[in-house]
């Protein structure tokens, strides 16, 4: 289980790094890709220019550019001072497309850019919306890049579908972009909160303080991403987009046309790569992120895993609960039983004392009165039943003795099959009057073991008058013997658990008759001491108890079930040493 | 002539019920005694031919007796038989040093079994 759990879970394990591995594949590929389209030209011009362009472009060698230093993911300037996003990778592929090389200028803020453009100290400003203030002094490339503008919020305002609905709202808005002038008209019934970035804005809108942030779905995404705020979504997308563009001093119409040429040779495979570069099509949700769903998905199949192992696990501790109560139980029993028969033992030898020699008195004086009374048929009953009652209490007496001596068992090495023969050979009048027919199969590969044949001899001639009594007139009796490994549950009934296992090599020998069976009814009580289901006077209810506490010497086991073709079958079990029946 | 008999027991009703039984065969005369240390001053003086002696009794154990019987020069061919209540090997165990080779009767005996025991003992060779 434990192996194959591992295997699974490496497995699972190695299918999480081949997907992030292709992530970072393509990562990697990406960002190639940017390089080489940012990267200086050194190639020739892969436009095609007019020769007025071409010279005007040889007239210009240093042509400033002021991108906006705070607009991702459009482009800003990281922590190093480089200027990315977006807008730097069409910047590069226009360098690349032109063979020239943009003198990038850095303003603290967007206004500063504005300003610098009015001064005319820098000749392109990027990217830009057109309005017609900004017509005064810049001319407009074609948009190049466009943009979705969105309300986001973080709970579903349904009735708010474009600015007009945000009435009563409290909006947040970055200062001086294209939105707050949309929304400045309307200041008096919209409670406009301008933040310096887009990322603080956000964060409000995030934690309550506001209601909504309003500004470009990519730039939203990117910072979200980036602050890690995962609880906004798109409550409306706004109509109008915002188209951006180049913005060129005015007395260069030239250059207008030069970018225009240029960004036209500007392949959708090229946009594409450069949205998905810095926007990320498909991951705008983060369990969208192959890392988080193999991650989650290999954490969940680890857990999972571990939640059925552990419940296999508990089962198994349960069972083997179970099977150890069962085996306590099974020894208390054997305590108690055995108590039992120590106390009867114990009992017997002072009683059979004290009442053998009353039993000898009224022996002989029944003998006495045999001979001196008269001799007619009432006096011959009262002696003969004084006679037979003797025998009987002197039979009792005999087997409570068996008990009280039943712990010196005289052991020596033996073969089980001459016992069985020896027994067989004592009862042999008794069958052949009853008409019993008995069948032996006794294997010959038993090995000896350690027995007491006189007692094994009281035991299995004891077992073989209860069956020939079971018989009453004609039957059969199986006597057979064995080496044999316990493979089923059923080898196991009764007595057997206690001292045997499943697996477990056995010499058994196997005592089965046709007759009568037990009844359900006397089959818990058949081994206690003084059970009889014999007429009274006829059993003394020791038989059984007295061979099994034998048999337990022996340190084997007696079971007695009925057959399936009707009777009863005795098995006992006995030990073998492992290698003793080779 | 009849064989003497001399029965040793501290169950005096069954010395008297062995008594009674065996004398009335006109074959035997009896004696009785009811304590172990008994035995052999009633057998110096009684002479008999066999000695019935219980195992088992509070003063003197027949095992003692038979000791006691086997030192004496003028005791030691009298045969004896015992009888008891308790029939276990440990008990015969612990005491078969005196009582090996003897008979061995278990109570409750049958007066046929008694005598024809006797008879056994009796016309073994000395």
């Amino acid at each position: 289980m434990g192996q194959l759990l591992t295997r699974f879970h490496l497995a699972r394990f190695h299918l999480a790094r081949f997907r992030l591995a292709k992530f970072y594949l393509a990562l990697v590929i990406m960002a190639l890709t940017s390089h080489a389209v940012s990267a200086p030209a050194t190639t020739e011009p892969s436009v095609i220019l007019d020769q007025q362009e071409q010279a005007w472009l040889k007239t210009h060698p240093v042509i400033r550019i002021a991108p906006d230093p705070d607009f991702a993911p459009v482009g800003w300037f990281n922590k190093v001072g480089n200027y990315q996003g977006m807008n730097s990778n069409y910047i590069g592929l226009l360098e690349n497309k032109l063979g020239i090389v943009f003198e990038v200028v850095r303003a603290r803020d967007w206004q500063s850019v504005l300003d610098m453009a009015r001064r005319e100290e820098v000749d392109i400003v990027t990217p830009i919306a057109r309005t017609s203030q900004r017509e005064a002094y810049l001319l407009f490339s074609n948009t190049y890049i466009n943009m979705k503008g969105v309300i986001v919020s973080n709970k579903d305002l349904p009735q708010v579908h474009s600015l007009a609905d945000l009435k009563g709202y409290k909006v947040a808005v970055v200062e001086g972009y294209l939105w707050d002038d949309e929304l400045t008209p309307f200041q008096d019934v919209i409670d406009i909160n301008r933040f310096h970035d887009l990322q603080t804005a956000l964060i409000s809108t995030s934690r309550g303080v506001t209601d909504v942030t309003v500004s470009a779905l990519d730039s939203i995404r990117f910072e979200s991403r980036k602050e890690g705020i995962l609880n906004l979504k798109v409550v409306a997308e706004l109509q109008k987009e915002i188209n951006l563009n180049f913005g060129v001093r005015k007395d260069w119409p030239q250059l207008v046309s030069i970018l225009n040429k240029s960004l036209a040779s500007i392949s959708p495979s090229e946009r594409t790569a450069i949205r998905e570069q810095w926007v990320g099509l498909n991951t705008s949700r983060f369990w969208e992120n192959p890392v988080y769903k193999y991650t989650a998905l290999a954490v969940l199949g680890f857990l999972l895993l571990l939640v059925v192992a552990v419940t296999i696990w508990n089962r198994m501790l349960n069972a083997r609960v179970r099977q150890r109560t069962q085996a306590l139980k099974n020894a208390q029993m054997q305590l108690i039983q055995a108590e039992k028969l120590e106390s009867i033992g114990r009992l017997a030898a002072g009683v059979a004392h004290e009442v053998k020699n009353p039993l000898a008195i009224i022996q002989m004086g029944a003998d006495y009165l045999s001979q001196e009374m008269p001799t007619d048929e009432i006096t011959r009953e009262v002696i003969n039943d004084i006679d037979d009652a003797v025998r009987r209490a002197d039979t009792v007496v005999k087997g409570l003795l068996d008990f009280s001596h039943d712990e010196e068992l005289g052991l020596k090495q033996g073969n089980i099959n001459q016992v069985i023969e020896s027994s067989l050979h004592l009862v042999d009048h008794e069958m052949r009057q009853r008409n019993i027919e008995v069948i032996l199969n006794l294997a010959e590969n038993v090995p000896d073991i350690n027995l007491d044949a006189n007692k094994l001899q009281q035991v299995l001639i004891n077992l073989f008058m209860n069956s020939a009594h079971a018989m009453e007139r004609e039957g059969k009796l199986f006597v057979s013997s064995c080496l044999r490994t316990l493979d089923a549950r059923s080898d196991l009934a009764g007595d057997h658990e206690n001292r045997f296992n499943l697996g477990d090599t056995v010499l058994w020998v196997e005592i089965e008759d046709t007759g009568t069976g037990v009844k359900e009814a006397d089959k818990a009580k058949i081994f206690d001491p003084f059970y009889t289901t014999k007429p009274v006077g006829e059993g003394t209810g020791l038989g059984l108890s007295v061979s099994q506490n034998i048999i337990n010497l022996h340190k084997g086991t007696i079971n007695i079930r009925n057959r399936k073709e009707g009777g009863a079958s005795v098995v006992i079990m006995f030990k073998v040493k492992v290698g003793d029946n080779e | 002539m009849k064989k003497r008999i001399l029965m040793v027991d501290d169950e005096p009703a069954l010395t008297r019920m062995v008594k009674i039984n065996l004398e009335r065969t006109g074959n035997y005369e009896v004696r009785t005694e009811n304590q172990g240390s008994m035995a052999v001053p009633a057998a110096r003086e009684f002479k008999p031919d066999l000695i019935l002696l219980d195992v088992m009794m509070p003063d003197m154990t027949g095992d003692e007796v038979a000791a006691a019987l086997k030192e004496d020069a003028e005791l030691s061919k009298i045969k004896f038989i015992f009888m008891t209540a308790i029939v276990t090997k440990a008990e015969i165990g612990e005491i078969s040093t005196n009582i090996g080779g003897n008979i061995f009767l278990a109570k409750p005996v049958k007066t046929d079994e008694l005598i024809a025991t006797i008879e056994s003992v009796l016309s073994e060779k000395e």
